[in-house]
Formats: C-alpha cells, structure tokens, sequence
C-alpha cells in the first residue's frame, strides 16, 4: 500500500517535470513587445489599402484615365516601419488596378539636403503617388513634406501627433491596442479628394480646420 | 535525493539552452512557423481591422484573452454510423482545454486535457472519459 502510494507520487511528480521542462523549453513570454509591433504594421498597411476604396478623386479615376493600366502607387518616405508588411498584399488589386509601394529615403537619412529650401531629391516621384505615408522619422520635417505636395491629389497618412494639424490627411491612432484613424476633411479637400461618408463615419475624429487653412 | 538534484541539474541546463534558443534568429525561425492571424489580417475589411488587437492580431475582447492566457477551449460532438446490424451508432461528445506555452508552435506543440462523454461506443454501453495529452509534433 506504502509502495503504491510513493510510486504515484513520482510518477506524478515526474509527469509535473515534464510538464514544466517543455514549457520552458518551448514556451514564449507574452507577444507583447517584437511581434505587436509587427501586427501594427500590417494591420496599417491592409488599412492603408482600404482607404482607397473609399475615396474619390483620384486621376485614376477621371474619365480619360478609365482604361490605362496605370498601377495605384503608395509611397513610404522615412525610416520603413511596415518591413515585409506590404508583401502579401502585392498581388491584390485595388480598383482593379495593381498597387506598387516605392520606398523614399526620408529627411532624416538624406546627407545633402538643401537646408533653406527642403527639397527632397525625388520630390517628382513623389508627386506620382496616389498615397504617401509619412514615417515617424519624418516628424521634423512633416510641414516641408506637406508643402512641396500640397497641390497635389495625393493622399497622406501617417501615425504621428499633430498630423492632421500640421495639413495631413489621415492620422492613424493607437487606443486600448487597436489600430483606430483621425481624418482631416480640409487637408483632403485641398487634395482634392472626397472622402466617403463611410470613412468618415468609421474614422474616430474628424478635424475640419487646420494651421495651412489659419495661414 | 540524487533522483531530486539531477532533475535541478537537467533543468539548469536546459534553461541555459533555452536562453540561446529564444535569441532572435530563433524567434525568426519560430515566427515564420505558423501564423494565421496574419492571413486573416490581409483578408479583412475596414470594420474588422478596427477590432484587431495589435498584440495578437486577432479581432474580438473574447479571442484576445484567451491568447494571452494561451488556452483554447475544446467542444466536439462526434457521431459514426454504423452499419454492422446492432442498431447502435457511435456518439461520444468532448469538452476539453487546450494549453499552449507557446503561440507560434501551438499547432505542433500542446498540452490538452479533455472529458469525453461515450453516450454509446457502438454497443450500446456508454463511459465517461478523462484524457491527459501532450502533443508534440514533428
């Protein structure tokens, strides 16, 4: 009986060990830190995907742009946060368009920059995109990105504080670990884009005044 | 007393290995894995990803929860007929936890305990079970 007794308790406490070396060995502390930084990203970039669809006035769109094949190009200017996040996205069409990402080095890289004037050495390839996220290295140089393409229909997001003050058109935001977004209608009002109801609908907060409309 | 301290020094050592093997280019390798969150991601529409969690890439208070406590819950209800003449067929249901230490090696790598209620094992007899499993896999 004694036997039996202490037989059951080895095997349980042997079975207790096992348990406890392979979680160890195979087990992973909370995904909080490296891969939610991961998820971020591709959460924002499937997101920044969608917008698309919900916007108007796009040259894609004219008339006379109807039946070119001309792709959708999203541009990333500044240290890239979205790594591979684009990838599986690369054979999805957007209004029935492809989508290409350019990847531009931003202000804070760029050596040679003319200080006094701030233009970027690819400022034309820049003009050509549909959309521009701006990368938070860009943070010091949000006003002289905004300007060199404010005449331009192109979309700007980006997930930085006071985007959208400073004339930007969607600012991506964090709260309670979820991806949410803040619209600017002005800032896409001078870009000449019509947001859809359904965005702005969806979208957290909608600022309808910026310091480009104060000035 | 000897049994005690080579399981201290079996442990020692592995946790040694263990810190080696969660360095990065084993995370890498880990990561690259499994993921289906990341395919559920790409597939979603705006509403959706508004209800994403950022650290585990899965929508819902509910699911996020559970894969931070890294349980998954089991309910199954299985039901073979069978053509053998008794009449009876196989009807057993489960209720059950999976536990997974950790989320990229989930499918391969799981503790699952189960409570299978036989209400006819094809005989006409029923049984209650408790199962105990580890699953690693290969």
């Amino acid at each position: 009986m004694r036997h039996r007794r202490i037989l059951k308790t080895q095997i349980s406490s042997t079975i207790f060990f096992i348990f406890v070396l392979l979680s160890v060995i195979f087990g992973k502390a909370p995904a909080y830190g490296e891969s939610g930084v991961s998820h971020e990203y591709k959460i924002k970039a499937v997101y920044i995907y969608q917008f698309i669809n919900f916007i108007d006035g796009w040259d894609f769109q004219k008339e006379e742009n109807k039946n070119n094949n001309e792709p959708i190009v999203i541009g990333i200017i500044g240290k890239n946060p979205f790594n591979d996040a684009f990838e599986p996205l690369k054979e999805k069409t957007v209004q029935d368009r492809k989508v290409i990402i350019k990847y531009f080095s931003g202000f804070s890289e760029l050596k040679n920059v003319d200080r006094e004037n701030m233009s970027h050495p690819d400022t034309e390839k820049i003009k050509d995109c549909n959309v521009l996220f701006i990368c938070a290295s860009e943070k010091n140089y949000i006003t002289d990105i905004l300007s060199s393409i404010r005449n331009d229909t192109i979309l700007t997001v980006a997930d930085m504080q006071n985007f959208l003050e400073k004339g930007g058109i969607i600012n991506f935001i964090i709260e309670k670990n979820k991806v949410l977004f803040n619209i600017n209608t002005v800032a896409a009002k001078r870009a000449k884009l019509t947001i859809r109801a359904k965005l702005l609908r969806l979208a957290k907060k909608i600022i309808e005044t910026d310091q480009v409309e104060k000035q | 007393m000897r049994t005690g301290l080579v399981k201290i020094i079996i442990t020692a050592f592995i946790l040694s290995v263990t810190t080696l093997w969660n360095g990065a280019g084993a995370q890498q390798l880990m990561s690259n894995l499994t993921d289906d969150s990341v395919a559920e991601i790409y597939n979603m529409e705006i509403e959706d990803l508004m209800e994403v969690d950022i650290r585990t890439g899965k929508p819902g208070w509910f699911e996020t929860q559970l894969e931070q406590l890294r349980f998954e819950p089991v309910v199954r209800y299985d039901q073979a007929s069978l053509d053998d003449g008794t009449g009876h067929d196989i009807k057993r249901s489960t209720i059950g936890l999976i536990y997974y230490p950790n989320p990229e090696l989930h499918p391969i790598f799981n503790f699952r305990i189960s409570q299978d209620f036989v209400h006819d094992d094809g005989t006409g007899d029923s049984k209650h079970e408790f199962v105990a499993q580890c699953v690693i896999g290969f």
